[in-house]
């Protein structure tokens, strides 16, 4: 049973909103001083006035969960590495296909391997939506906007600092020798965060530069900077690019390095885009027999490819894209005008093989200000250790884009019984 | 003033398009090198002849380049429009980058969108909003950099690409420009016309939201005129954000928010 004893009771509460100036305050700090570039979509402002409450021992439980994920994860990445037939499953580029399977080329090596994992509570227990293995973001809410509302909220306390520790497992990484931090072209979501990295890390007084590609020079695996601001040795790099968009690039790039020959330590490494696909749970049936898969069958949703179920007429099912990164390719029928509907059944069929067809579940809504919410908890693991939550909240059930933030914050826990 | 300051002086709490407004050029201002900056002698100003021409409660969309559509918010905030700069890229690197002069760059700046004019603009405008009593209903003035999607210059080696794309969820919706009153908008460009074609996304789904647009040549400056916002491409596909963003790259090893690599390297 994958909650927590046999409670029926629902582990996540809210507390009263902050007043409108107090809220306002934390707001403008965090555009200000903390990176969040992004607190308004729309007619949406992206911060919830209020904090999402979890019992500690259900806190304990997801920490337990998500260090427990990500150590079966980590030995499905190194299986899968040596199994082209399963990474054409998982709808890999072949450009990257192609890289692992030079058996002569080491995967390159992890600087901080960060990973996410989305959890939800669901009438049967806790459920993962996805995993957010290769880029996850969310630091700036998980980290400062997290801390800054629990200064108004006593007795609640938070459930980490994922920043904090990101930066301290990157220096450790790199050995006090500055680190690269790369990032997608137009995506100023991104750009924030490297933004906000780049600051903690220079507050420990570590130097990062944020760069391109192919301004890396790669000389036997080591990395080094050739740009006009620093020209030196890296000792590791921060990869904040999509592993699927970076095979997009041309060759001379050196985008390669960042997935296998590097000694340098890339984090995340490029092997991160094996368990990112979204059609991972479709391989859990042909890995080897010794490979540990229990939490992943227990935590991610039932899922197949499309042409294995009747995604069009049963509404118990959900199509993604194998690279859905924000949720925007999540498309549910009646949640979408039929049109829209119709251009993705269209696209599934002409390219069944980038889509998979995800079980529903239903995520217990939690009362709140803004009336029902469904709530995601996304759990860090940095370097297979549970280093804090980045929650979300939406009015309809399901996670997107334009999906409000909120901190997550952990009940005191009670006095002990000897 | 402080960085929180001059925010705020663009931010009033309490009115009704402060939310939208893009705090990216704020949180990159360097307070201590801008009171190093001699102040202009004298705020650039501007006539807007074509405002005796829009009659009903509208928002009001200015798409120029660089600093003057700060200038432009200056003076409309004084007749009570609330301005609300939109201007969504970083100013770039603060180290000092070379340009390769075999390439021919020499002469330009190093960010692709140089976003200095716009930032000091901001900063010297703070003074001048702080004096200004914006009235709790005033009707908003988005400011955008014409520039935005092009830059200015070749994107050749070393230069610091910041070009970036407006989105929809960049503005507030019809149903909320509505629900202030507000139905009618007016673009104001140099030369007038079609929206720009990401600005057009968002003007599209005002139009079929209900929203009148009218638009005004600055070059030619007359009464605004309406138009019919003609459907860009890919309006309202799912993967449009995903699109947009990656149509920016046109130099295949460059692209926004990054150097722009030299390239011999690598």
């Amino acid at each position: 049973m994958n909650m927590l004893a046999t409670t029926s009771v629902v582990p996540l509460s809210v507390r009263p909103s902050l007043d409108a100036v107090a809220f306002e305050r934390i707001r403008r700090s965090l555009m200000l001083n903390h990176c969040k570039w992004d607190c308004q979509v729309g007619d949406v402002t992206t911060l919830a006035p209020f904090p999402l409450v979890i019992t500690a021992d259900d806190w304990k439980f997801l920490e337990n969960s998500a260090e427990r994920l990500t150590a079966e994860l980590l030995e499905i990445e190194s299986v899968l590495l040596r199994e082209p037939r399963l990474q054409r499953m998982l709808n890999l580029p072949a450009s990257v296909r192609e890289i692992f399977e030079n058996a002569a080329i080491p995967a390159s090596p992890a600087a901080a391997r960060v990973m996410r994992f989305d959890f939800h509570f669901t009438p049967t227990g806790w459920q993962i939506s996805e995993v957010n293995s290769d880029v996850p973001g969310g630091f700036s809410e998980a980290s400062s906007f997290t801390a800054l509302m629990a200064q108004s909220y006593a007795g609640l306390r938070v459930c980490g600092d994922p920043i904090s520790n990101w930066a301290d497992a990157l220096i450790v990484s790199s050995g006090g020798t500055p680190i690269a931090l790369l990032s997608a072209p137009g995506f100023m979501e991104d750009q924030q965060i490297l933004a906000y990295l780049r600051q903690t890390l220079a507050s420990r007084g570590c130097a990062s530069y944020l760069c391109e590609p192919a301004q890396l020079v790669w000389r036997n695996g080591r990395a080094s900077l050739n740009s006009n601001y620093y020209g030196g040795p890296l000792g590791a790099i921060v990869r904040f690019y999509q592993g699927e968009w970076l095979a997009q690039l041309p060759e001379r790039s050196g985008w390669r390095q960042l997935f296998a020959g590097a000694t340098t330590p890339v984090g995340n490494p490029g092997s991160a885009l094996l368990t990112e696909s979204k059609r991972l749970p479709l391989i859990f049936d042909q890995l080897p027999m010794d490979v540990d898969t229990s939490a992943c069958r227990q935590f991610f949703p039932e899922t197949h490819d499309p042409r294995d179920v009747n995604w069009e007429f049963d509404p118990n099912w959900l199509l993604k894209t194998a690279f859905c990164n924000t949720g925007d390719t999540v498309a549910m029928r009646e949640l979408l005008p039929e049109s829209k509907w119709a251009e993705v059944g269209r696209d599934v069929r002409r390219e069944p093989d980038t889509w998979l067809a995800q079980r529903r579940f239903e995520t217990v809504a939690v009362d709140s200000p803004l009336g029902l919410i469904y709530p995601c908890i996304g759990v860090y693991t940095i370097n297979g250790k549970a280093a804090g939550v980045y929650a979300r909240i939406a009015t309809q059930p399901v996670i997107d884009f334009s999906a409000i933030d909120t901190a997550l914050l952990i009940e005191a826990e009670g006095p002990t019984i000897e | 003033m402080k960085r929180e300051e001059i925010f705020e002086a663009w931010a009033p709490p309490g009115r009704p398009w402060s939310n939208w407004v893009k705090p990216v050029l704020f949180a990159n201002m360097d307070i201590k090198a801008l009171w190093c900056r001699p102040q202009p002698e004298a705020a650039p100003e501007v006539a807007l002849p074509w405002l005796n021409g829009v009659t009903a409660r509208a928002a009001i969309v200015v798409d120029v380049p660089s600093s003057i559509g700060v200038a432009i918010g200056l003076k409309l905030a004084e007749l009570g429009y609330q301005p609300v700069p939109l201007y969504n890229a970083a100013p770039g690197p603060t180290e000092p980058v070379s340009i390769n002069p075999a390439l021919g760059s020499a002469s330009l700046p190093v960010s692709m969108v140089d976003m200095h004019p716009v930032l000091d603009a901001l900063w010297f405008g703070a003074q001048r909003l702080q004096r200004i009593h914006l009235p709790v209903d005033c009707a908003p003035v988005f400011l955008l950099d014409s520039r935005r999607r092009t830059g200015e210059g070749c994107a050749v080696a070393g230069r610091f690409d910041n070009r970036s794309v407006s989105f929809p969820t960049d503005f507030p919706s019809a149903n909320f420009l509505q629900a202030q009153q507000i139905g009618h908008a007016v673009l104001v460009q140099f030369d007038g016309g079609q929206p720009q074609s990401d600005l057009a996304h968002t003007l599209l789904r005002w139009q079929e939201g209900g929203i009148a647009i009218s638009s005004v040549a600055l070059n030619s400056p007359s009464a605004p005129t309406p138009i019919r916002v003609i459907q860009p491409s890919y309006f309202r596909w799912i993967w449009y954000r995903l699109l947009a963003t990656f149509g920016l790259r046109r130099h295949e090893l460059g692209g926004f928010g990054g150097l722009i690599p030299d390239a011999s390297a690598g």
